[in-house]
């Protein structure tokens, strides 16, 4: 017979909470996104190098703006592809 | 005087003596134009993300330098990377306070990667945010 502690655990008590969302550059005081930190900018691209919307990343307005340049700078110098299959 | 870096991709098919040679003929131009050359960065060959002019790699160079406001010395430059073959790619940014200031840091070496940012990667494909690598960049 399963006891009670053993049922708390069959399901994961993390599914349906509300991850707190914010902007990594503001909470950590980031002023300056480089645009050769390419182990830094695959935060914000999805694996077919895309980038990705504030909705998912967190970022405020000022800050994604920032990333979409530094991202697009990266993708002329070929650091990181315009298109991309399984980047990660 | 305004602060600008340069970003350029030279041919590797090239020897290394005329890599560099070619690099230090655009350092000695912008020197020449009385510009205040900062730091140069020679980051090695490196592989492109997608071929170039059918090169699969490029020898990477980083320069800052200070020219004077109105000079038209940058758009030589520009216009000398163009017609030369053997570059690949150039970027010119204008630095402001914040990017001369990261510069600064990262040149002293505050910004060493960790290990941690393997890690941090394959979370981040699953939309994640986290911080401890972000603990690295808040130095700066």
């Amino acid at each position: 017979m399963a006891t009670r502690e053993d049922i708390k655990f069959l399901s994961n008590p993390k599914i349906g909470q509300k991850r707190n969302k914010y902007c990594r550059f503001r909470r950590f005081g980031i002023k300056s996104i480089d645009y050769t930190d390419v182990d830094f900018l695959m935060n914000f691209i999805n694996d077919q190098g895309k980038i990705l919307p504030r909705r998912l990343t967190g970022n405020s307005l000022k800050y994604q703006r920032k990333v979409a340049t530094a991202v697009k700078r990266a993708r002329h110098l070929a650091l990181l592809p315009y298109v991309a299959d399984n980047m990660k | 005087m305004r602060q600008y870096e340069t970003t350029f991709i030279i041919d590797p098919t090239l020897s290394g003596d005329e890599i560099g040679q070619t690099a230090q003929m655009y350092v000695d131009f912008l020197k020449k134009e009385g510009c205040e050359i900062i730091h140069l960065d020679e980051k090695g060959i490196m592989q492109l993300a997608y071929p170039i002019n059918k090169r699969t790699s490029g020898a990477y160079f980083w320069l800052e330098y200070k020219a004077a406001i109105g000079s038209d010395a940058i758009s030589q430059m520009e216009l000398a990377f163009r017609r030369d073959d053997n570059v690949l790619r150039y970027l010119t940014v204008k630095v402001d306070k914040n990017r001369a200031q990261y510069n600064i840091d990262k040149r002293a070496g505050k910004f060493a990667k960790k290990a941690e940012t393997t890690e941090e990667t394959t979370e981040n494909s699953e939309n994640k945010t986290t911080k401890p690598s972000k603990e690295a960049k808040v130095e700066g």
